[in-house]
């Protein structure tokens, strides 16, 4: 492989190893409080790719007046899901995986609408004011300001939320998370952390969609493709770890990247799909994951 | 399960039987593309009977089974148009190469939790749907392969209704080859994995071992499945196949209901041919499903056969029962019940005395030096104790002291951090918890873990899993030494729960038994296996004082058998009354170790339940 | 210390010392198909230190978490200064002054043991001084603690995790402390300087319901005792040395 097209690669990786990043930490603040992962949260992340073209193609909107909309009606989703799909299931059983039906359920749903309005037809997405899609040329590589300014907001919302888990709510959520009982003796409201948690993994998957609008092919199909990738990205890095998201997110990026060029394009999917269940083989419980002792 | 009871008001479901096979047979009498559809139907059907398996009977989730059912078509299609293989000769290849690809997907998720294998198999189905759609060179890429040679036998085409029928038939075998894995060992292995898999692992199920023969089988069917639409429709493309029709499949059992016989015929039916005679829905397949399987996984996770068997049917029976001016039936401790096993009848025997054990063979077991360390905590410290063959052996301390985890440790649920455990002088320390079990170490838990959506004698019969004969293959054929199995089971469980006095309760669910029931028949379900080591934890933990007695009683009758004991309580009285020799320990560590009536005015153990005298104000 | 641990339980008065803080009437509960309590009768003056001894599954612990807010119970009153609390949530209760030691002293071991105070304190809405000063007196109550703020809480010992989850309850500063077995699994060292702690925190006027199987630690704490059985209520009295026996057999035998 000469150079360039290395670079090129990797700096591809890099920037789809962003999104899937960002995917896997959405996935991540709705599993925390709840232990239950949103099969539709790859539909919440079209919805929001979708959307943009409609705000700022057709309507014209700038980009940062839309993108807090867009996050509006993501949250607005990421609620919605938990009042419907997540909470009866917990509140009929602790331990029930009903809500795997239950999200896969209205991710069809949200599938179905989507294709019955969206034609399809791919358009050029405006990008935030500053950026540009252009390559430079840095040395031998080629990369776009707006790549790098994506990586630097992945890394920067992987620390704000490290901070976040830390005040009052998110002490409280994390107690949650690890003993749900106790937390609830020292009067954490689970079902209101759980629905802002919901809420907030909403908003981040549909501002995803906005982010990857410019950078990826918005079509129908790319719903499930990216809850897998997600989700594949969430496990390498232990499933709830955000830190653990963006190392797997990048991993899936650059497997998929690589694997492409080498193997070809057809093949990608499968690059990281096998990359994971290698991984998943030598560390179920992921790259950082911890050892989870059985309760009798 | 096992058997049917035999009742005028059971005349209700056997009605839903006819109804059900009217209706199958009725597309005879249609043609064209009503034909079509049932044939559609009855395929999706059989890939619904392996769905049945792996999700009824098992528990597991797959959204993936779409790839299986497309690759059983593919391998056809491409044996048959590029190699000029006959139909037929193509099934054994398809099922082959798709329970392979079954294995392959379904082992690293096998030991994760379940909704991980729906994730999985959800990513593999998208791959390979990608992979069949961009691959020309083998698979047609997106136009497909055409020229798939129709159905044929002996140079005679079959005719439409002809396949129907062809494959309807395919439909009824598999689904009385599945309804006897059902009643096999193996089928019960599933239905304890469902219901919990700790307690499978106690009766001596290899949990990922039978999750993998449900995954297998139910890819093996869904390729088959694949075979049979190669072949109606001549032409595949890759289109025919997306993640919608993994879901089609889930949803199929989904709605039929979790595990009933019958879930994938009631699903297709209101699946697939519904919606196909009201063409309008199915523009809207995606909402649809997604709508069905809200309201299903929301309001009725039985699906319709759950809403036909728990409550259309009680209630007609009730309103017959009323109308014939006779009480709706309740179980009755009748002695002379007769039972009905398949079409065989077991007169029930009047026992008083306790079902002999004829595997008398108790076992000695020894601990040295156990230590057991959770992260931080050390839950048990350095314990070495000797239980001879055939004493009962009490174990208290009180909360936090490390005799649950002990007992863990004893079962297999835990490994030791250090130390060993001897069963007759040979180390079983690193051997896993079912194999432990299939040894001869039965146990309860602290809170019982029955299979609550099954009868009690289900839950019986699954104590006995070590005990079982047969291989996977003649169970599913039913021989007659598989059927002499069975009868000697249940009625070696009616033995059982005629010795405790609670014959009434055969036929109720165990999850609706009050909780002294359900620690009574947990016991039962351990001494079903024929133990040489009985390992009781705590049970008589929140039950009645009467309870208590009858508990006390069954423990000293197993006494008289001379099993190996060991008793964790915390109900002082029982435990010392029943104990040859008693261990006392406090913050993991032994205190003190003899005969009871000694070791409880040893001044450590008052020390340790009451603390020392000296506390005062 | 006795000022500081006074402030903690800072809506207290010891004007009136007989006014009843929590009474508890024919109260059943259980679990499923399980019926742990079996009408229960109980009260909790203020400023009292009650014990409640009996053996296990006898359904002390189902009677803490049926006030706590964790198990509904089935009927029967929870009377917190005459109101019913027996169907509010888990949160209501600790915001109404009741804050539960939980059996096994379930502290939040990934969390620091800084944070795990500050969780103690998130019905209260500090602000950062406030809760800095709570934290304060919770280091002066447990100096062990103090000298380890920023350790993960699974990396302390037996006797130390029980301390922060004791601080942490009381970071919610409740007008009642329910204490579950808090001398489960502690060396016989431990248990005496839990006592001692137990016995400031009365001393500054904190009203306390302890579960116990260690009876000598309960009657050396109580002003009076319960004893229950089998979901009932079966000895109800004065702690005096010859009660003892009384005590073991109603317990145990």
């Amino acid at each position: 492989m000469s150079l360039p097209i290395f670079f090129d690669t990797l700096i591809e990786g890099l920037s789809t190893g962003c999104i899937f990043a960002l995917v896997a930490v959405s996935i991540n603040i709705m599993y925390r409080p709840s232990r239950a992962f949103n099969f539709g949260q790859g539909e919440f992340v079209l919805l929001g790719g979708v959307l943009s073209l409609l705000f700022l193609n057709s309507w014209h909107w700038p980009w940062l007046a839309a993108v807090p909309v867009l996050m509006l009606i993501g949250a607005a989703l990421g609620g919605l899901t938990d009042l419907i799909a997540i909470r009866p299931v917990i509140s009929r059983s602790a331990t029930s995986s009903a809500w795997v039906i239950t999200t896969l359920a209205l991710s069809l749903i949200l599938d179905d609408e989507i294709g019955a309005r969206f034609t399809g037809a791919t358009a050029v997405v405006p990008v935030p004011p500053l950026l540009t899609t252009t390559p430079m040329n840095i040395g031998s590589a080629q990369v776009s300001s707006y790549q790098i300014a994506l990586l630097v907001l992945t890394v920067l919302i992987v620390i704000g939320l490290w901070f976040a888990y830390r005040t009052r709510h998110g002490l409280a959520i994390m107690a949650l998370s690890e003993d749900r009982e106790a937390a609830l003796l020292r009067g954490v409201p689970a079902g209101r952390l759980n629905l802002v948690s919901w809420m907030a993994g909403g908003a981040l998957a549909a501002l995803v969609g906005v982010l990857a609008a410019p950078i990826t092919q918005v079509s129908s199909g790319l719903g499930f493709e990216l809850l897998i990738d997600g989700f594949i990205a969430a496990a390498i890095g232990g499933i709830g770890d955000n830190r653990g998201a963006l190392v797997g997110g990048l991993v899936v990026g650059l497997a998929q990247s690589f694997g492409a060029v080498v193997f070809g394009p057809l093949y990608q999917d499968l690059a990281s799909f096998v990359v994971f269940l290698v991984l998943l083989g030598l560390r179920p419980r992921g790259v950082l994951g911890e050892a989870r002792v059985r309760e009798v | 399960m096992i058997r049917r009871p035999n009742s005028p008001a059971r005349l209700v479901p056997y009605t839903g039987l006819v109804c059900i096979i009217v209706l199958c047979i009725s597309p005879v009498f249609l043609n064209g593309y009503l034909l079509y559809v049932a044939t559609v139907a009855a395929i999706y059907a059989l890939a619904g009977v392996g769905m049945n398996v792996l999700h009824g009977y098992a528990g597991q989730i797959s959204i993936g089974h779409g790839a299986f059912f497309a690759i059983g078509a593919y391998v056809t299609g491409i044996l048959t148009v590029d190699h000029g293989w006959p139909a037929i000769a193509t099934v054994v290849p398809a099922v082959l190469i798709t329970a392979g690809l079954g294995a392959v997907m379904c082992l690293p998720a096998l030991r994760l939790s379940r909704w991980y294998l729906g994730m999985i198999t959800l990513a593999m189905a998208v791959v390979i749907d990608d992979l069949i759609a961009s691959d020309q060179s083998v698979t047609g890429g997106g136009s497909g392969l055409i020229g798939i040679p129709p159905v044929s036998a002996f140079g005679h085409d079959f005719t439409a209704v002809e396949i129907y029928l062809l494959f309807a038939a395919l439909v009824a075998i598999a689904l009385l080859l599945t309804r006897n894995l059902r009643r096999s060992p193996k089928g019960l292995a599933m239905v304890a994995i469902r219901e919990s898999e700790i307690a499978a692992e106690s009766v001596g199920v290899s949990v990922v071992r039978t999750k993998f023969l449900a995954f297998v089988l139910s890819a093996a069917l869904a390729g088959l499945g694949g075979v049979l639409w190669a072949v109606l429709n001549g032409a595949i493309t890759p289109d025919q196949f997306n993640t919608n029709l993994s879901i089609l499949f889930l949803l199929i059992v989904l709605i039929g209901g979790d595990g009933r016989l019958f879930a994938p015929i009631l699903g297709v039916i209101v699946l697939q041919v519904m919606p196909e005679s009201l063409t309008v829905l199915s523009t809207y397949r995606e909402l649809v499903y997604g709508a069905l399987l809200l309201v299903i996984a929301l309001f009725s996770p039985s699906g319709l056969a759950g809403l036909w068997t728990d409550t259309l049917v009680p209630a007609v029976r009730g309103v017959w029962e009323r109308a014939r001016g006779t009480r709706p039936r309740r179980d009755t401790a009748d002695s002379s019940s007769r039972v009905r096993v398949g079409s065989d009848v077991v007169a029930q025997k009047r026992l008083t005395t306790l079902p002999t054990l004829s595997n008398s063979n108790p076992a000695a077991l020894s601990l040295n030096g156990v230590t057991m360390v959770f992260g931080g905590l050390r839950a048990v410290s350095n314990v070495t104790l000797d239980v001879r063959a055939g004493s009962t052996h009490g174990l208290i301390g009180p909360n936090g002291s490390g005799k649950t985890t002990l007992l863990n440790v004893v079962s297999g649920i835990y490994r030791p951090t250090s130390g060993a455990v001897l069963v007759d002088g040979e180390p079983i320390t690193q051997h896993s918890a079912a194999a432990r079990a299939r040894a001869g170490i039965a146990r309860t838990f602290q809170l019982p873990r029955l299979l609550d959506r099954e009868d009690v004698i289900t839950n019986l019969v699954v104590g006995a899993h070590r005990l079982r004969h047969g291989s996977t293959a003649q169970w599913i054929v039913r021989t007659a030494q598989a059927r002499r199995d069975e009868m000697m089971q249940v009625d070696r469980a009616l033995s059982w729960l005629d010795f405790m006095g609670v014959t009434h309760l055969q036929k109720r669910r165990a999850g609706d038994l009050s909780h002294g029931d359900k620690r009574l028949i947990e016991v039962g379900r351990a001494m079903m296996s024929e133990p040489r080591l009985l390992l009781l934890d705590e049970p008589a933990a929140g039950i009645s004082h009467d309870e208590i007695d009858r508990l006390a009683d069954l423990i000293r009758a197993l006494q008289s058998t001379n099993m190996t004991i060991i008793l964790v309580e915390h109900h002082l009285d029982l435990v010392t009354s029943l104990s040859e020799q008693l261990t006392v320990m406090n913050t993991g560590g032994l205190v003190a170790s003899g005969i009871p009536s000694e070791v409880i005015k040893e001044s450590a153990v008052i020390e340790a339940y009451m603390g020392k005298s000296s506390l005062g104000r | 210390m006795t000022a500081a641990v006074g402030a903690i339980g800072e809506s207290e008065t010891m004007v009136d010392e007989q006014r009843i803080l929590l009474d508890l009437n024919a109260l059943h509960a259980g679990y499923g198909s399980a019926m742990v309590l079996h009408g229960i009768d109980m009260t909790v003056r203020s400023h009292e230190f009650v014990g409640l001894l009996g053996a296990n599954g006898a359904g002390k612990s189902t009677l803490l978490r049926a006030i706590s807010g964790i198990v509904q119970p089935r009927s029967g009153e929870i009377l917190l200064d005459g109101q019913d609390i027996a169907r509010a949530k888990p949160q209501a209760v600790v915001q109404a002054g009741i804050a539960q030691v939980a059996e096994g002293h379930r502290i939040f071991g990934k969390l620091t043991v800084e944070q795990n105070l500050r969780l103690g304190a998130y019905t209260r809405r500090l602000t950062t001084t406030e809760l800095a000063h709570s934290v304060g007196l919770i280091w002066e109550l447990f100096p062990q603690l103090a000298e380890r703020p920023k350790s993960s809480a699974a990396s302390l010992s037996g006797g130390q995790q029980q301390m922060l989850a004791i601080g942490q309850a009381l970071m919610a500063a409740p007008k009642l402390l329910l204490l579950d077995e808090p001398s489960a699994g502690l060396a016989p060292v431990v248990i005496e300087q839990l006592a001692e702690g137990l016995r400031e925190l009365r001393r500054g006027g904190l009203t306390i319901l302890i579960v116990e199987q260690h009876i000598p630690l309960t009657l050396s704490l109580a002003d009076r005792i319960y004893v229950m059985r089998n979901g009932k209520i079966v000895v109800d009295g004065i702690p005096s040395a010859s009660c003892t026996d009384a005590m073991l057999q109603a317990a145990y035998i």
